[in-house]
Parts: structure tokens; sequence; C-alpha cells
């Protein structure tokens, strides 16, 4: 395998479930670790986060797989303090255990039963796991030497060996299987009473094995939301009841939680049964871009294909987390993805489009059609300027607007270029409020992926906190550079990065359909928002420039039911972020919330992913965005290009047509 | 098996007891329309994904318990008009109809004219076909569901069709699945020369994003024996306490092998998600099938 193979199969991994148990050697701690206080907390705790933001990597960090992983050098006597189980539940075998005339009590046993099989066997795992890892606080024999016998209260036939007992913990399982398949003729098997069982499994570990002695075990249950809800109840039953050793913990999607009922009278509630841990809020009030660079040079350190800044040892330990605060650090591991992936600044951008000379072309023709506009005899000549090109790239749009002049705008440009006072910087500052909307429209009708869209720090931005997002856009970076022969693995070019973003933001876009009962939809959805913000990029004034996100005000319906589920829905998958509104009109209004599309999508429907300026929607627009057909959508985007005063011409035919025939 | 290109030209017996689904295109009318002959019964018959249960001409049967409706039938001629009829009631019936002793039965089965794409005039869009409303999700069948669990080794078969958002929910939702222990099957030759690229076309980002590298096998789209020796292949092969189970994802007769099969080896499952079909997915009618099944 030459080099570049190498590269290529070491970062084709992007997925906690790829990685298998044991991610010991693949994690790097995050930045707000210690804020989750998972180990010292006697509490529950609830963790929430959207795809691909870590939460089934960090679950399985922090099981026994990985604290007592064979690639962990040393195991500190800490370790055995907090011991994790990670379970994930089929989901679709769950749904088989209701109804069927079956009584609801015989599920709910049956479901207890199910999750003492489980955790009993990771319970047992979690020996094997010490067993085998470098720790010399105990031996093989002593855990082999265990003895179950006093199970046996449970079932006469359980057998007291740990590797017995596992074996016929699994047999059991399969047992289980077979009834839940066939309830009428086969035997209903001896049902284990669920978390008393598993207490008493652990009761007997810690009384048996010394180094055991105070473990608290930590059962981590990942996607709870996609249980049925009476086993939610039986898993918040065990939420309310948690305490030392034995701690139930849940991991969800946003607007997962839907029943804080128990089997009990009491519900669970927030403050007083279990903490909230929102992976996604905690990666917005951390600097990312640390973290971001460390993961992306994991696996190339490991694998030695390259020297990093990073020490792989630190990635993997809480305690490392303070060296890694250190600035000149920070500065040196965010220097060399920056080097790696190198950014493009505005005066860059404007440059490229400068030195090519289909998109001068383009400008030249924009600028010439705003001073028809303004039936202006002044010449485009005057209004290029190769020192200044990105205040160049932003005349089209002034020379659009009613309230300005092209002499005045030309007398501004000068003034510029004069190094005097001016509205193109300073107070008015037209370039830096206009200059990504203006650019994003010149490469609007190319086939060209825009260089807006490379860099470090855009991929970080487009990502959102999403690491599998970040890793497959410097992933397909690192592969076009490494297809173009370029192996030094030092630089990839802006143009691979763009074009790995388009990639991969249309794949991410084809991905939605698979999300959940309502892929289709929302798939449908965001191809008419991204198409919506797509042709609020078109307007030639760029008077409301770079929208991405919106809100929902009135109009004559009122979103149903139904539209507000899909909304949430939209949430859950992250294909929609909510955030409060920041600029409320009236203070007697309630609060508003907005929703901005997911950034990854951005370089498909070529828009900004910065969250700039909001669109209002009525809620008849976003009913007939939600579910309106397909006529509806054409005649709404159709109201909006006359209201935008966007020529049909200016619209790129591959974006819309999927409207204009309804995929 | 039988094939024709019009229903005149199959060789049929007399049916008491033609069981079919709704009527959602071309085909499935003519399919409905030849067996509605006088002598024979017709049952609509519909599988409920949420509740379990079935509805036999308005009558309300739970699916464990599907041997009540078919015990009336013992001794009678059957035929099963797969056309119509979704996956789940396929299933289901076929194995009720083994453990009740039937020694044979008939399936029927008639090829799509054109299926539904709107987009054909569009390069980028030309291979999306819509044949799904709704698809609900992966839900358990009872009888047959798998219990997914990464600890043990589980050969997953999946058959592929058009939509690939089904493999891809199914290893998105599932994902104790170990993509490099899962194979698939693509129905080659197709129904019509060339309709195969759309269902490669389709598939073949999730293929290589999931990382499925546990082989590719091929079965004629229309021929439930192929897809049935496809399986018993794959079964033969099975490690030490491997389990197997079966996504039949793909097309109806290769549905129909994976239901027969899954019949005579009750230890094999399945995992299905219950799309709901669209109503004029397909235009036109094609050659016909009738499979003559022995118990």
């Amino acid at each position: 395998m030459n080099e570049s193979d190498r590269f290529r199969s070491i970062l084709s991994k992007n997925r906690a479930e790829e990685l298998g148990y044991d991610v010991w050697e693949h994690y790097v701690i995050p930045p707000f670790f210690k804020r989750l206080d998972l180990h010292t907390a006697r509490k529950p705790n609830l963790i929430i986060g959207g795809r691909g933001c870590g939460k089934t990597m960090l679950l399985r960090y922090l099981s026994h797989q990985s604290m007592f992983s064979s690639s962990r050098p040393f195991i500190p006597e800490s370790a055995f303090s907090n011991i994790g189980l990670y379970w994930r539940a089929d989901t679709q075998f769950a749904s088989a255990m209701m109804k069927r005339e079956v009584p609801e009590d015989t599920w709910r046993a049956a479901f207890n039963h199910m999750l003492a099989l489980v955790l009993g066997i990771e319970v047992l795992s979690s020996l094997d796991s010490v067993a085998v890892s470098n720790t010399t606080l105990i031996s093989r024999k002593d855990m082999m030497d265990c003895n179950f016998e006093r199970l046996s209260a449970f079932s006469a036939d359980l057998p007291s060996s740990a590797t017995k007992l596992r074996d016929d913990l699994e047999r059991r399982l399969w047992e289980f299987e077979s009834w839940v398949n066939d309830v009428r003729k086969a035997k209903e098997p001896s049902f284990l009473p669920g978390d008393k069982f598993v207490l008493a499994l652990i009761k007997e570990v810690r009384s048996q094995l010394k180094m055991f002695r105070n473990t608290t075990y930590h059962v981590y249950i990942d996607e709870y939301e996609n249980l049925c809800v009476y086993q939610q109840e039986i898993i918040n039953t065990w939420l309310k009841h948690s305490e030392s050793p034995l701690i139930f913990n849940v991991a969800m999607k946003r607007h997962a939680f839907d029943t804080r009922r128990t089997m009990g009278v009491e519900a669970l509630s927030d403050i007083h049964d279990f903490r909230v841990h929102d992976l996604e809020e905690y990666f917005q009030d951390e600097k990312l871009e640390p973290f971001f660079a460390e993961i992306l040079f994991l696996p190339i350190e490991s694998a030695g294909l390259k020297d990093t800044p990073i020490s792989v040892e630190t990635l993997h330990d809480p305690e490392g987390l303070e060296q890694r605060r250190n600035s000149t650090y920070i500065k040196k591991v965010v220097d060399a993805a920056e080097n790696l992936l190198p950014d493009v600044s505005s005066d860059e951008l404007a440059k490229i489009v400068f030195l090519d000379r289909v998109l001068l072309q383009k400008l030249r023709e924009r600028i010439q059609s705003g001073l028809n506009h303004k039936e202006s005899n002044l010449r485009v000549d005057e209004f290029i300027k190769d020192q200044f090109p990105s205040a160049s790239i932003v005349i089209p749009a002034l020379l659009h607007r009613k309230s300005e002049d092209p002499a005045e705008i030309l007398s501004q440009l000068n003034s510029l270029g004069r190094s005097k006072e001016n509205r193109f910087t300073g107070k008015t500052n037209w370039i830096h409020n206009n200059f990504v909307a203006c650019l994003l429209q010149l490469y609007e009708p190319h086939s060209r992926a825009c260089p807006f869209y490379a860099g470090f720090h855009t991929f970080c931005q487009l990502s959102r906190g999403n690491i599998r997002h970040f890793l497959e856009l410097c992933h397909k970076s690192i592969y076009r550079a490494i297809s173009a022969g370029e192996s030094s693995f030092e630089t990839v070019t802006i143009a691979y990065q763009a074009e790995a973003a388009r990639q991969a933001s249309g794949a991410f876009l084809g991905e939605i359909r698979s999300f959940g009962r309502l892929g289709n939809q929302l798939h449908t959805f965001v191809l008419r928002l991204g198409s919506l913000f797509a042709l609020a990029h078109q307007r030639p004034t760029q008077s409301e420039s770079e929208q991405s996100h919106f809100s929902i005000g009135s109009g004559k319906t009122d979103l149903s039911a139904t539209d507000q589920e899909f909304l949430k829905e939209a949430v859950k998958w992250s294909v929609l972020f909510e955030s409060r509104g920041t600029k409320i009109k009236n203070e007697f209004e309630p609060e508003n919330i907005e929703y901005v599309l997911n950034p990854i999508y951005a370089p498909y429907f070529h828009i900004s992913y910065r969250k700039k300026r909001k669109l209002e929607l009525s809620t008849d627009d976003a009913k007939c965005l939600i579910g309106g057909s397909y006529d509806d959508v054409r005649l709404l985007l159709r109201r909006y290009a006359n209201a935008w005063a966007v020529e049909p011409g200016d619209m790129s035919p591959t974006l819309f047509s999927h409207l204009e025939s309804g995929v | 098996m039988q094939e024709a290109e019009r229903s005149a030209e199959l060789e049929v017996s007399r049916w008491d007891l033609a069981i079919v689904g709704d009527c959602l295109d071309d085909r499935g009318k003519a399919a409905s329309g030849f067996l509605s002959q006088p002598g024979t019964l017709v049952v609509s018959l519909k599988y409920d994904e949420e509740n379990f249960t079935f509805d036999a001409n308005g009558a309300t049967y739970n699916a464990d318990d599907i041997g009540f409706f078919f015990e009336q039938f013992k001794g009678k001629g059957i035929v099963l008009e797969a056309t119509t009829l979704g996956f789940v009631e396929i299933l289901l019936s076929c194995r009720i109809l083994k453990d009740l002793g039937f020694a044979t039965f008939s399936l029927l089965y008639v090829e799509p004219g054109d299926y539904s794409s709107p987009n054909r005039s569009q390069v980028l869009l030309k291979r999306d076909f819509s044949l799904s409303e709704e698809v609900p999700g992966y839900k358990a069948i009872p009888g047959a569901t798998v219990m997914l669990r990464d600890r043990v080794q589980q050969k997953g078969v999946f058959f592929l069709g058009y939509e690939a958002r089904r493999l891809d929910r199914a290893l998105e939702d599932f994902q104790m699945i170990q993509p490099s222990n899962c194979c698939v099957v693509f129905g080659v030759p197709a129904f019509r020369p060339g309709w195969e690229m759309d269902a490669f076309a389709n598939n073949i980002r999730v293929l290589r994003d999931k990382r499925i590298s546990g082989g590719i096998h091929y079965c004629g789209a229309e021929n439930p024996a192929a897809a049935y020796d496809v399986l018993s292949q794959v079964y033969s092969e099975l490690g030490p306490g491997e389990k197997m189970f079966i996504a039949p994802l793909g097309t109806k007769p290769n549905g129909i092998g994976a239901a027969l099969f899954i019949s005579t080896h009750p230890n094999v499952r399945v995992l299905y998600d219950h799309p709901k079909r669209k109503s004029g997915r397909s235009s036109n009618v094609s050659r016909w099938h009738l499979y003559e099944v022995e118990t």
C-alpha cells in the first residue's frame, strides 16, 4: 500500500459505529468534557445532540471497552470507580413487544427481562475487558473465580461461574427472541426482574472483587427516543430511582423526550432526577477550531503519515485538557490545520475573480447592467479597480439600489483609492456588508465551485459542531488532492476544497431521505427552502444579503399541529437549528423562534453559511414549503422572484428544475 | 414457473380462493381482474404494521393468528396475487400455508410496462423513481423479527431495488448491523434491459458510504427461484453460530423468493420497512408470471 492509499484507508472511518466499541485510540476528549461531570455525578444524565455531534462516540468512550482498552497503556485505579455499560436498543425488535393480544404487564415484564439479560451480559463483559487490559491491579484469575451462585435465587438453573453465566444469559436472549416471535406457541420464558437482577449481579461483583468494591456502574442507553412509550416509561423509572452502584443515563436527539412518565405516580423532573447535557450547545460555547484540528490530525499522526503538533496521548485523557488549553499549543495546532486547508480572505476571493477572465467579464456585464438601470453614461472601466477588487465586486448591487447615484458611488470609490473617508469602508462599510452576497451572485450561474466554501475555518462553520460533517469535508478535500497527485499533505489547494465542499454538501442533502419517518418530506422541504434562499441571494440590490435563516410570522392560516410536528422533526434531525429571535421589534410580542438551515447544505444551494439576515415567512408560505403541492411552490417562488426583481434567467436551471417538475 | 406475454396464454388450474391486495396501477387492476372468475372467492388482504393485524375482506385478525383465517380453506386451490399484495402479506400467507400443510398454492405476478419517474427528462434526476408514498420505517413482523445485536455475527442479505434510501435508512437506524457482513442482491437480468443500471446507480453511494462489503449477488428480477437459490447459497456459508436476516427491498418476485425461503427456514429473520406503495407507481402491463409452489 502506498502512502496515498494508506491515507485514504486511515481517513475512511469517521463514524463511531465503524470503529467498534473500543474507541480509546480514536477519541479526542472534547473541550467541554469536564462540564459533563459524568463520573463524579451521582445523578443520571440526559445527553442531547443531533446526528454526528459525537454522542455515540462519547458513550462508547465512557464504556468499559474503551476505559479498559488494551490500547490504553496504563489503567489508573480511578478507572474502577465508574464503569460504563453501553446499550443501543434494536427498536424494530422492541416494537414487536407490544399489542398482539398479549397483556401489557406481560410485555413490561418481557422488556425488563430483556434488559436484565442485555445488561447482565454487559456487566460480565466488563470483567472480561478488565481481564484483558493492561491493569496490574487485579488478575484474570480473581475475576474468573467469582461465584454467582446467589443469583440462582432469581432462576434456579443460572450457572455460578462468570463464563458459564454469560453463555447462559446469551442463550436466554435467543430463547427470548424465539418467544417474542411466536408468543402463541413458544413457552413463555421465566422473566428476570430487570434492574433488580442487574443490581444483584453488580453487588456480587462488588462483594467478591476488591477492586470493584466501590464501583458504580453507569448504563448509557443510546437512541432512547426510538423505544416504545411503555419501554421509555420503564427506563424513566430506573432513571428516577438511580443511585450508586447502578445509575442509568440516556442519550437522544433534540425534541425527542416525549414522555416523562414513570411506572410509578411521580413523573421525572429535570432538576431533581437528571442533568441535561446538550452537546451541540456546549460546542457553540467553546472555541471549536483547536478541537476540530486535533480530530483532523489524530489519525494522520497515529499512522505516522505526517508530523503534526498534537500529542496523541493527551487527546485521549481528560487530564490532558489543561495542556491542550495552552495558547501556544492552540496556535500551533490551528496554524497547522490552516496550512493544510488554507482559508481564503475576502481580498483573495476578490483577486481570484479579477484573475478569472470569465468572472471578470461577468462583473463588467453586471456593472453595465446597473449603469443601464440608472441610465448613466459612466464607463464600466471607471468602476473596475485592480487595487480594490472587493470594492468593484459590490458595485453592481449598489447601482441597483434606488437611493444610490452612480456618480456618487464612483466618487466614493475614488475616495477609497485616495485613502480618504468613504462609504466602501468606515461606518457604512459597503464592502463588509455586501461582498459575500455579491461574490456568490457572480459565481451562481457557473458550474465551478466557489472558493468562499474553502478553508479550515470555513469547514468548521459549515459543520456547526457536527464532527462527521467536518471530517467528510476535510477528507474529501484531501482525497481530491491525492487523486490529483498532490501527495505531500502540506496544503490542499482552494479549488479542491471548494469542490469537495460542494460534493459533500450534495451527498449530505441526499442523506436526508433516510432521516426517519418523514425523511422524504424533509428532503423535499430542504430543496424548497434552499431554492428560496438561493433566489433571495439573486436579488440585484442585495438589500437583504445572505439570507439563510427564517422565522414564521402570521398569515391567513395558522400552522397546524402537523406543521409544528414537522418543524420539530426537522430540528430533531438537525436539518434546521432553532435559535431565539434576536431582533424583537415589539416587546409585547412573544419571543420569536428563528430556524437556521443547516449550513452544510449551503454549498449545494450556493448560499451563505453565515447567519446574517432573516427571511420572514408568513405561516401560509411556511405551510406551502412544508406540504404544498409542486404547483403551489412554483407559484410561491415566482411571487418571491417578482418581489425581489430576480429575472428567471438569473436562476440556475439545474437548481430549480426539481421544483419545476416536482421531484 | 410460467411466463406469458398475455394472461390468456397462461395455463391455469381452477382456484377456489384468490388473495389480492390494493390495485394501485394498471397491472394490479389487470391481475385482479384476471382472478375475478366465477367460482373463485376473491379476498382482499391488508397488513397493518402498527397493530400487527391484517384485514381480510373487512374482518380483522391478529398476525399471530393468521392460521385461523386460512384454516377454513384447507384442501382448496389458492392463488396469491403478488402484484397487488405487499411483502408481509405474501410472507405470512406462504408461511401459514406451509405450516397448515397445503400441498400446493400459486402466486401470480405481472410485470409493469414502465415505472413512474417524474424526472426522466432531467439528467440529474432521471433515476429518481416515485414508488413509495411514505416509509413508516423498519418494524417487526411477528414470527420473523430479527433481534439485531452487534455482539453477534449476523449475515444480512439486502435485495435492492430503485429506492436507495431504504437501504440507507436500515443502516442508519440499526448501526449494530455490520456492513462488512452484509451482502446485496441485484435483480439482474432486470425486467427490461437497462433497468438494472437504475438500481446500481441509485444504490452505489450507499454501498460505498456505508462500506457494505459482504458480497454482491445477482438473480433474475422476475425469478423467485433464483432468489431462493442465492439465499440458500448464503445460508450454506454461514459460520458456526452465525445468524441470518433478509431485507427484501428489491423486486416483488425476489421478495417472493425470500418469503418462500423464510417459510422453510424458520430461524432466518426479516428486516422490513413497510413502504406505502404509491398509486400509479407504474403504468401499462408487461409479462405475466405464474409460480406454482409445492410445500
